[in-house]
């Protein structure tokens, strides 16, 4: 179903830029006034945010490390973000209520060479108990990042509020993520073996409230914004009432103009292209969000984290490891480019796929003339330890461990297949299957999507029009189903003739076109959102719970600052910068302040297991921050 | 001459190998971000990182060694093999084909409307030298120079699309064709047609590259390209121009009791008219290369400059490689027939020694 593969691919990326989230409405954003009074403000008042200064009965500080020098740590932050500076000129002048002096450098690519590190010059890496690996050079002290930095705000981090145990990434000493060098102080990897192994949600839920009550104590970075996306919408296009929320993967089936008929057309404008026909290597939300209108998928996860069947159901054999997938029984796929059929799809088809494209068999590799098969999902699929057919409609996967939630995790969750036959006709060329007339025109999707392709410009002007599939298999299911009848709103789906993506990659040219009405959905840029919900009567605004938290990270490596390589030292930061400024105010009421690495809106927060710093701070907040200072033995606090 | 002009053809084709050499190599030394987001996911993944990289080379082309890249890269262009575009999917050639037209779309009428008035506007600052007239009109075209292209082209946009409302403020890619795909001069389609989405109309309009929609919506960028070109072309006039103002014949002319108009347009602009002659060809030549990147950006337009630019920032080498190699080689035969042209036009010229 449309959105379902980009559910998954997003479900996949672990980090973005906060500013490129912004692209799609900004990560970590909370809507409307509404919720601005019932949070942002309400907390403002009781802080004094911008009604007081809760350090102004106290002398001013100034902080000194070991050495005798001003703790004067850096902050890098990401120059394309229009709040970054701010946000961190707000921050410069939080730290100065400890004493510490901070200084700001904007950088064009955080995730470049920033987010690196490496080992110290008169180190021998083959002596590191781990690493290199990814970003992680190895041990902390004996390593440093690639760039001089101390503090770093700019990136978010999926939370994965579905399945928190893929967060683990994060948090070990020997992650590919890890550049800022956090050494937890407990058996991170362990609590994380515990909580996917446990056997009931009672037992998971102990495990994670460790987890996140050790992160908010050694904070190896604090957890700054969790937020929201802001969608703009034609007035005459509904939406139903679960778009709110996180994992809504159904948008376009609950969607039409006016009353629920067939008719009319969709133009979604976006500042993003497509670039990628090739389903099984497809690692991008903007063409996978296209190519979801042309075919279905396997299932996708709705708002409670039940499976939707789409092309198939998935139901566990009883022992969390063997895995049954049964496949509704009318999907055919489209031609060849020669106009051929490639018939039924069946189980041989997605087991062929899984085995050789996604390399589940041993040989997969020797299918191809490429070294490895052409696939962007290897990691995620070496869960899978055997895959086998068991029917004309059915097969199994029988997983190399045992787990309970495997129907959540980005493996076969929203997969599309590709025909036997289609994949045969080119291999062993990799290149030109990618590159083939059936691939690039999608003419294998026969009635597996709810449209058709139509045409497409290429480029950032560019546009990917689809129409109406009379053939779309779905319709027969809101009777009778050999896999899960649906309701009769499938009976008509979809309801627009002709849907198109418009693309306008200038984003002043995009705003002024929808404000010119030219199109029925945008994602909403910060700094309209406000004048479209107030001024603009054409345009409704939603918004979307966002996964993504937005983190200030602390360089623990040995070129970072004695005031973030001291768990006290990041307490005392924790404990200052001022979160309900930084929402509120400096991001306009679109974030709220995150607790830990799940957001507030997630089943999985437990409010008792975490500290909460950064909001409603208080004058004793900021008399702790000086005490933990004074109290460790590397610093020294000064009155001026 | 025929030497003179084999030599240079040759000169042009060298040009030509080490331009895209260049290219070649300082794409190579760019580090792929496409291969280190490979190289990261796989870290994160847990996935052998070598393989990974090593695959993501085999998708971008760039597994094999670098003189075999090299060597396959120069004869797959000179055999006219353009490769394959990973930015827009497509096959370089495709992109080619399928953006060009659009920047011709603008870029020409700009170029010969700025030759025309900027001609006018020079000859007449120079029949009225350092009148109040010669600086208004030097004003003029110097204002429309002065102004970032990419600025004017949003102020128009924004007065003229979004308060006044005359024009769409999004660029409408399907109107120049037909529902297949193709390109047509003019034609007409209904309501189904992609042009026209989110419309309900009775009856047909007219599509292709001279319907009025068209038309109108190449107005703003013509006209945003055209003020930056028109002061190049009116101080050159002018300068020209003022060459034979005063010359022998001009004078005779006037004391035949010749009219100013008669002398304008048949006294000087006639030998003015030789060097603009061959500017006005070399800029017309130049066409492809001045797919205006930002000017493209702003009002949306699916061009060469905007297919180049994202080439250059996605590192999708082909397609970079194509979109220099083009204007490149034009800009060069451009000179040629510059210098033909002028051997051509005025007899005094004369390349046979060289």
């Amino acid at each position: 179903m449309p959105q379902g593969n980009r559910g998954r691919l997003g479900r996949r990326k672990l980090m973005q830029i906060s500013g490129a989230g912004i692209a799609a409405g900004l990560a970590g954003c909370f809507g409307g006034d509404e919720n601005g009074n019932e949070n942002g403000n309400e907390n403002g008042n009781e802080n004094g945010n911008g009604n007081g200064d809760p350090s102004e009965g106290l002398p001013d500080v100034e902080l000194y490390g070991p050495e005798g020098d001003r703790v004067s740590p850096t902050l890098f932050y990401d120059e394309g973000d229009d709040t970054a500076l701010d946000i961190g000129s707000e921050m410069q002048r939080n730290l100065e209520l400890v004493g510490a002096d901070l200084q700001l450098d904007g950088r064009a690519e955080l995730l470049g060479t920033d987010f690196f590190s490496e080992p110290l010059p008169d180190e021998n890496p083959d002596d590191f108990e781990y690493g290199p690996v990814g970003r992680n050079a190895g041990p902390p002290e004996r390593t440093r990042t690639v760039n001089d930095w101390d503090i770093l705000i700019g990136i978010a981090a999926n939370s994965y509020p579905r399945t928190p145990g893929n967060t683990e990434t994060f948090w070990t000493k020997d992650s590919a993520v890890n550049a800022y060098g956090y050494e937890p102080e407990v058996d991170m990897a362990g609590l994380y073996d515990e909580f996917r192994n446990a056997e009931s949600q009672e037992a998971r839920q102990e495990r994670l409230n460790e987890i996140m009550g050790t992160l908010t104590d050694e904070l190896p970075a604090n957890f700054l914004s969790q937020g929201l996306d802001f969608w703009g919408f034609d007035q005459a296009i509904n939406t139903s009432d679960e778009f709110n929320l996180y994992g809504n993967s159904l948008g376009t089936i609950n969607r039409y103009r006016d009353e629920q008929s067939v008719g009319g057309d969709f133009v979604w404008l976006d500042g993003t292209q497509f670039s990628s026909a090739f389903l099984p290597e497809q690692d991008d939300n903007n063409s996978a969000l296209r190519t979801g209108l042309l075919t279905d998928s396997s299932y996708v996860i709705d708002t409670e984290d039940n499976v939707v069947p789409l092309f198939m159901d998935i139901e566990n054999s009883g022992d969390d490891q063997v895995w049954v997938c049964t496949l509704r029984d009318n999907l055919q796929f489209g031609t060849d480019a020669d106009g051929n059929s490639y018939g039924q799809m069946t189980a041989e088809d997605w087991v062929f796929q899984t085995e050789t494209v996604h390399g589940v068999a041993d040989d997969a590799a020797d299918f191809w003339n490429e070294e490895t098969p052409p696939s962007e999902a290897l990691g995620s699929y070496a869960a899978v330890e055997n895959v086998e057919q068991t029917g004309e409609l059915e097969f199994q996967l029988e997983l190399a461990e045992a787990d309970g939630l495997f129907p959540l995790r980005p493996v076969i969750w929203a997969e599309t297949v590709l025909p036997k036959a289609l994949i045969e006709e080119y291999a062993p060329d990799a290149q030109a299957l990618r590159q083939s007339d059936e691939v690039q025109n999608f003419t294998w999707t026969g009635n597996l999507g709810p449209y058709t392709f139509e045409s497409r410009t290429g480029g950032q002007t560019g546009d990917f029009t689809v129409t109406r599939n009379d053939e779309y298999y779905m319709r027969e299911h809101t009777q009778d189903s050999n896999v899960q009848v649906m309701d009769d709103a499938w009976g008509d789906a979809p309801y627009f003739e002709n849907y198109q993506f418009d693309v306008e990659s200038e984003q002043s040219t995009r705003v002024e076109r929808f404000r010119a009405g030219e199109a029925d959905r945008m994602a909403l840029p910060t700094a309209v959102i406000q004048e479209f919900e107030e001024a603009v009567d054409q345009i409704r605004v939603e918004d979307q719970q966002d996964p993504y938290i937005s983190f200030q990270f602390f360089n623990q490596r040995a070129n970072g600052s004695i005031l973030c390589r001291e768990r006290d030292g990041r307490e005392a930061i924790a404990r200052v910068i001022d979160k309900d400024t930084i929402t509120q105010d400096i991001q306009r009421g679109r974030t709220e302040p995150a607790v830990t690495h799940q957001p507030t809106w997630s089943e999985w927060y437990d409010e008792s297991a975490v500290d909460a710093y950064g909001t409603g701070i208080t004058e004793d907040d900021i008399v702790t921050a000086r005490d933990l200072l004074r109290d460790n033995e590397n610093f020294t606090v000064e009155e001026v | 001459m025929k030497w003179y002009i084999i030599r240079r053809t040759l000169w042009a084709g060298f040009a030509t190998v080490i331009i895209l050499s260049i290219t070649f190599v300082l794409m190579d030394q760019i580090p792929s971000q496409q291969i280190m987001q490979a190289q990261f996911q796989a870290a994160v993944d847990g996935v052998d990182v070598e393989t990974a990289v090593q695959a993501e080379k085999e998708r971008l082309g760039l597994a094999k060694p670098f003189h075999e890249r090299y060597i396959e890269f120069m004869l797959n262009i000179f055999q006219g093999k353009w490769g394959w575009s990973y930015e827009y999917s497509q096959p370089v050639r495709e992109v080619i084909v399928q953006t060009v037209p659009y920047s011709l779309m603008y870029g020409f009428p700009a170029i010969v409307l700025s030759t025309v008035i900027g001609t006018v506007i020079g000859l007449y600052s120079a029949v009225n030298q350092y009148t109040t007239k010669d600086y208004v009109a030097t004003f003029l075209a110097f204002f429309g120079i002065s102004i970032p292209n990419f600025w004017f082209g949003i102020v128009l946009l924004v007065i003229f699309g979004t308060f006044l409302g005359w024009v769409d403020i999004g660029w409408n890619a399907a109107i120049v064709k037909s529902a297949d795909g193709a390109w047509v001069l003019l034609d007409t389609a209904g309501s189904e047609h992609p042009a026209f989405l989110r419309e309900d109309f009775q009856g047909e309009r007219y599509i292709g590259v001279l319907s009025p929609q068209n038309l109108k919506q190449l107005i703003l960028p013509t006209f945003v390209v055209m003020t930056g070109a028109i002061a190049s072309v009116m101080r050159y006039a002018r300068a020209e121009a003022l060459e034979y103002v005063d010359a022998e014949f001009v004078k005779t002319a006037k004391s035949k009791g010749v009219s100013n108009r008669t002398i304008v347009a048949k006294h000087i602009l006639r030998p003015a008219s030789i060097p603009l002659m061959t500017i006005m060809v070399g800029r017309i030549l130049g066409l492809i290369l001045f797919g205006s990147y930002l000017v493209e950006i702003v009002f949306g337009i699916p061009g060469i400059g905007l297919a180049s630019l994202q080439a250059i920032i996605r590192q999708d080498t082909d397609l970079v490689a194509i979109t220099i190699l083009i204007p490149t080689f034009i800009a060069i035969m451009g000179n040629l027939i510059e210098d033909i042209m002028y051997a051509i036009l005025d007899p005094r010229i004369d390349y046979g020694d060289r």
